[in-house]
This record gives structure tokens, sequence and C-alpha cells, in this order.
């Protein structure tokens, strides 16, 4: 009979192994663990599947063509546009509101120009926060800062944080998700002479569904994508329809990553949910990891368009820039400040001698004699 | 009981066979010492008893039995070396176990009793037994115990209150610590200047209420087969002695 020999991967080490099917069992010749031909051909069916499947779930996608809508001529005629001359940055508002500085890079001169080529947003979630409680929340920020240099909190411009509305994708699915794990389980038995570990190893396979609803993913480049989920999560019992009105006395940003672009994020957040999710069931183990990446499907992978209120400033020190971004709805604030070096020393000088002098009276009386 | 009883045979035993000498510093009952090495020794531990007026021995046995080297070296203090004016101190050796232990009266226990006093002697002198040159292991033990004394002596105190011996491996653990601290403390510092982490997962949008596990199926594969030697315990270690006595011992 042509071709009786079969390629496999062993699956505690992953070199290849061959076998002959007169043979019950086979052994890997690396690492020497033994297999049944039985379970050898089970999980290679299995793999087989599971990789179908993960190649049918990378072609399913999510309906970015629906999000947003097109302005009305009336609404047009009400937006203006400001572009920043030194980073680029468009920022758009209504006609009774000025951009006076960029709120990305915090140049000063931001140059009008014609509002264009932005889909009008299916939602908004109007400001909350007042400018006043932005500004405390970022003076009680820099408290208890031990690093913060001296001259940054002097030359700091609280005042001069602005009210933005950022635009954002949010994506809802059901999805349906597939992985599988391998965990493992050890059994210890101590003779006179040896500690024995026994380890056995399974392959834990899992499917499920759920339901994921408006993940946010931020439409803007210039907005930190990492600040944006700092900021996270939003209040979505008050999301309501968009309307221009919203903007009056705020800022609004000019989205440049359209919804097909901002799709790989929200399935990366998708898949690490699912796996966590799947994982979370295989119990009765002492460890488990995933073996692969999981296979997930999405059904009905609604997207929207959304403004969300963020107030956000941008400091300059030492010729870098410092963000600082609130959600204008919660209030939760993020930001990095800068570090004084010559504090870090101090305090990494002082905490050494500290722990040693300590260390060594305690071990030298008490431990170690 | 039994090993009580075995105790006091092999001392009377040991009494009889060493009232030639007159319990002498030096009982070489192991025979480890040709006559003109006992000489040396014995002249080494009588010059140190006479500046200090305390009874430094060393006494080898071949074997005690299944009796205790500390139990053993505690006896032979109360029995046979207890007239040393201002103290009395022995090193025994016994061959078939290798081990060794230095056992002191009351009055030596805070000045050569202490495990900080014993491990700075036994330090010095178990690297001769262990190559089996007795004569300088018991010379060097001899010195060190004439050091400690000589310490207390002049300064009224034993050498571990005046002067701590350094103490190396507390010295680099406390170095290790402090280094391990300080790096977390500068983490901790560096990482409160921000606040900002990126979201990798979306859990917070997940319907809890959705999720409903649809397959599970659970196969084993194979095992792995481990095993490592059992550890046994054979190391040297200071002590604080027993009842009224000080000292110490280990292996070599």
């Amino acid at each position: 009979m042509a071709g009786n020999t079969v390629s496999y991967k062993c699956p505690s080490c992953g070199a290849p192994i061959g076998y002959i099917p007169s043979t019950d069992k086979i052994v890997c010749e690396y690492c020497g663990t033994a297999f049944k031909i039985e379970t050898l051909d089970d999980i290679y069916d299995k793999e087989q599947a599971q990789a179908a499947k993960n190649r049918a779930a990378k072609e399913a996608k999510w309906h970015t063509e629906e999000a947003g809508s097109e302005w009305s001529e009336e609404e047009l005629a009400h937006m203006h546009a400001f572009t920043c001359s030194s980073c680029g940055a468009e920022i758009v508002c209504d006609e009774n509101t000025m951009a006076t500085e960029c709120c990305y890079c915090g140049n000063p001169t931001m140059l009008p120009s014609r509002f264009s080529g932005m889909l009008k947003p299916d939602f908004v979630i109007p400001f909350k926060k007042t400018k006043g409680e932005a500004v405390a929340a970022l003076e009680e920020f820099y408290k208890g800062k031990r690093l913060l240099p001296d001259k940054f909190t002097a030359n700091n411009r609280v005042q001069a944080i602005q009210g933005m509305y950022v635009p954002f994708w949010l994506f809802n699915s059901d999805i349906s998700a597939s992985g599988v794990y391998k965990a493992e389980n050890d059994m210890v038995v101590t003779t006179s002479n040896e500690i024995i570990t026994t380890t056995s190893v399974y392959r834990c396979e899992r499917s499920g569904t759920m339901r994921f609803e408006r993940i946010p993913v931020d439409g803007s480049k210039k907005m930190d994508d990492s600040y944006m989920e700092s900021i996270e999560p939003f209040d979505y019992s008050e999301l309501v329809p968009f309307s221009s009105a919203y903007l009056s006395g705020f800022l609004a940003d000019k989205y440049d990553v359209d919804a097909e672009a901002a799709v790989a994020r929200a399935d990366e957040r998708v898949c690490r949910s699912a796996e966590g999710c799947l994982e979370n069931t295989v119990m009765g183990y002492m460890r488990t990891r995933q073996m692969e990446p999981c296979a997930v499907f999405k059904e009905n992978g609604a997207v929207q368009y959304a403004m969300v209120p963020v107030w956000i400033l941008t400091t300059q020190y030492d010729g870098k820039p410092y963000t600082f971004m609130m959600n204008g709805q919660t209030g939760r604030l993020v930001g990095s400040l800068p570090a004084d070096k010559n504090k870090l020393l101090m305090y990494s000088v002082a905490a050494f001698l500290g722990a040693f002098v300590v260390l060594y009276v305690l071990l030298s009386n008490t431990i170690i004699k | 009981m039994k090993k009580i009883l075995f105790i006091l045979t092999m001392l009377a035993a040991f009494l009889i066979s060493s009232v030639a000498m007159a319990a002498s510093c030096l009982i070489d009952n192991a025979d480890l010492l040709s006559p003109r090495q006992e000489r040396e020794v014995l002249q080494f531990l009588e010059q140190v008893e006479r500046s200090h007026n305390v009874r430094v021995a060393v006494v080898t046995m071949p074997t005690i039995g299944n009796s205790s080297t500390a139990a053993f070296a505690d006896k032979l203090v109360d029995e046979v070396y207890n007239d040393g004016a201002k103290g009395n101190m022995v090193l025994l050796q016994v061959i078939d176990q290798r081990k060794w232990y230095i056992s002191t009266d009351g009055k030596l226990k805070e000045i050569t009793g202490t495990s900080d006093a014993v491990n700075y002697m036994s330090k010095a002198f178990v690297p001769y037994l262990s190559k089996g040159d007795y004569p300088n292991a018991y010379k060097v033990y001899a010195s060190k115990a004439n050091d400690l004394l000589a310490y207390y002596a002049q300064h009224g105190k034993p050498v571990k209150k005046e002067k701590p011996f350094p103490n190396e491996p507390a010295l680099v653990f406390a170095l290790f610590g402090a280094f391990i601290f300080t790096k977390s403390v500068r983490r901790s510092l560096i990482n409160s200047m921000s606040n900002v982490n990126a979201a990798v997962a979306a859990d917070a949008y997940l319907d809890e209420r959705s999720f409903e596990l649809k397959d599970s199926n659970d196969t084993y594969m194979y095992s792995n087969v481990v095993a490592v030697p059992r550890p046994r315990g054979n190391g040297h270690h200071g002590g604080g002695g027993s009842g009224g006595h000080g000292g110490g011992g280990g292996g070599y």
C-alpha cells in the first residue's frame, strides 16, 4: 500500500514524528514522549478542523459601511475647521467657537480651513464634567507625585485645558468562538531516594457564544490609543443621537482613521476577551495555557460612529509634550508626568541605604549567625 | 533511657582508659596522632591553659555509638574537664560519624560557646579536619580559642559585642535584598508618574449574561515523568548548646 507513513508533529515538543501503522504506539525521538496512535489521529483531525474554523473566522467581517451618515447643507453651513500649522491636526467646531491652540501639540497657531470630508456621527455622549472640574482633577493628579519636577507645576497651564469631542467607532457583535487549551496536572510520589513527578497533559477544546456591545476604537491618528483606552469605559446609557448643537462651545476632532482601519484593534480586543472567557471554563487542572489562537466568528457585526467627550491638555516640558486627558462623562483622568532625575537618584540612594542597614542588622542578628 | 545508659557506659570506658593520662588536655582515643604530634599539640593546648586559666581540651573517639556528639561532649565537660579555674571547653571529634563538637561550661558559654564564637573557630579548623591534617586542626582550634579568651581578658566583653565578626553571608544577602528593594522602589516611583494603560481586552463591553458554553471536550494526550534525587541535609551548624553548656558542632 503506497503512502503508509503519515507525518505528524509531536504534541509535546513540536518535533516532526512518523509512525508505521503496524505498531500501536509511537515515541517521539526528540523528547521521548509516548503516544497512542488513536490519540494522535484524534488530535490531528481536531487540529485540521480548528484550522478550518480559523480560516473561516478570518473571512467574517464587520459591517463598517453602515457607520455614520452625511451632513445636511444646513449643518455644513455652521461648521468650521482649523488646521494646526505645526502637527497638521484638523479640529472642527461650530461657528461660535474658535480653536485657539492645538490640543495635541500645544501650538497656538491654528489656521482656518474648509470643512469637508467627514461623516456625520450616529451618536454623541454629551459633556457632563465642566472645565472647573477638569482643572481641579488635573491639580489633584499632580499631588503626591514625588518625582514631579518643581518647574513643571510652576509653568503648567492647567487653565488651558480644552473640551473636545473625539471620534469613536463602536463595534457591536454576537460572536461564536472556539479555542484549544493545553492543561496539565501533576502527581508527586516521594520514595526513599527520589521525588517522582508525573505530569499528565490534556487537550481541552471549548466553544461558546457571547455578545459584545459597543467596543470603542478611537478614530483619530493623533489621539494616542493607549490614552483613549485608559479613560474608558463610557456609560452608553447616556448615548444620544448626534446633533451639531452639542458641539457648541467645544471642539471636535475630525476622524482620520476610518471604520475599516479600526477593525483590527476591535478584533484584537474581542479575541482576547473571548479567549479569556473560554479559558475560564477549563477547570480542574493545575496549569492551563492556550495552544493556538481562538477562532472567532462575528455575527451581526454592526459598527456605529459616535463622538465622546474628552477634556485634553498638552503642555511642553524640557522639549517634550505631555498630554493629560479626562473622560468628559465619568471624570476619569489619565496622563504621564515627567520625572526629575535628581529626585529619582536621591530616593534610590535613600531606599538602598535604608534597606541595606535594616536587612544587615536583621539578618546578622536573627537569621544568619 | 537506653541512650543515656549507652553514654554512661561509653564515658565509663573512656574514664578508665584516660586515668593514666590524668585528664590531659589531649586524649587521642582514635589514634590519629603520632607521639611527636601529640606532644606538639599538647604544648599548644597547655600554653592556652596557662595564659587564661581555662581548660582547652581535644578528645578524639573512634565511635560513640548512636549517642549525639553534643550530649557526649557536654558529659566530658561536666565529668572530665571540670577543673579549669576560669572555665572549661573541649573539642570532641568522632571518627566514624565524621563529626565534631565544641562544648563549654557555663563560665565560657558567653565567650567561646556562642554560635558566633564556634563559627569563628570552626571556619578556621574544619578545613584541616576535612583534609585529615589533624595536628594543624587542633593547633588552629587552640589558637582561635586563645584569640577569643584574650579579647575577653582585655576588653571584659565577648568579641561579638565589642567587635562583631564581619558577617559575610548577611552582608551579601543584605546587599542583594537592598538592590532588589531599590529597584522596586524606583519602578514604583516611575510608575506612579503615569496611569496610562492600553486596554488589551474588551471585557468591559462583554454582556456577561450572553455567554453560553456550547462545547467542552477534554482529551488525555500523554504523560511526562521526572525523577529527582531527594535532598539530604548534611551541613555544618553552630548552636547554643544545651542546659548550662555552650557550643556547637558539625560534620567535616
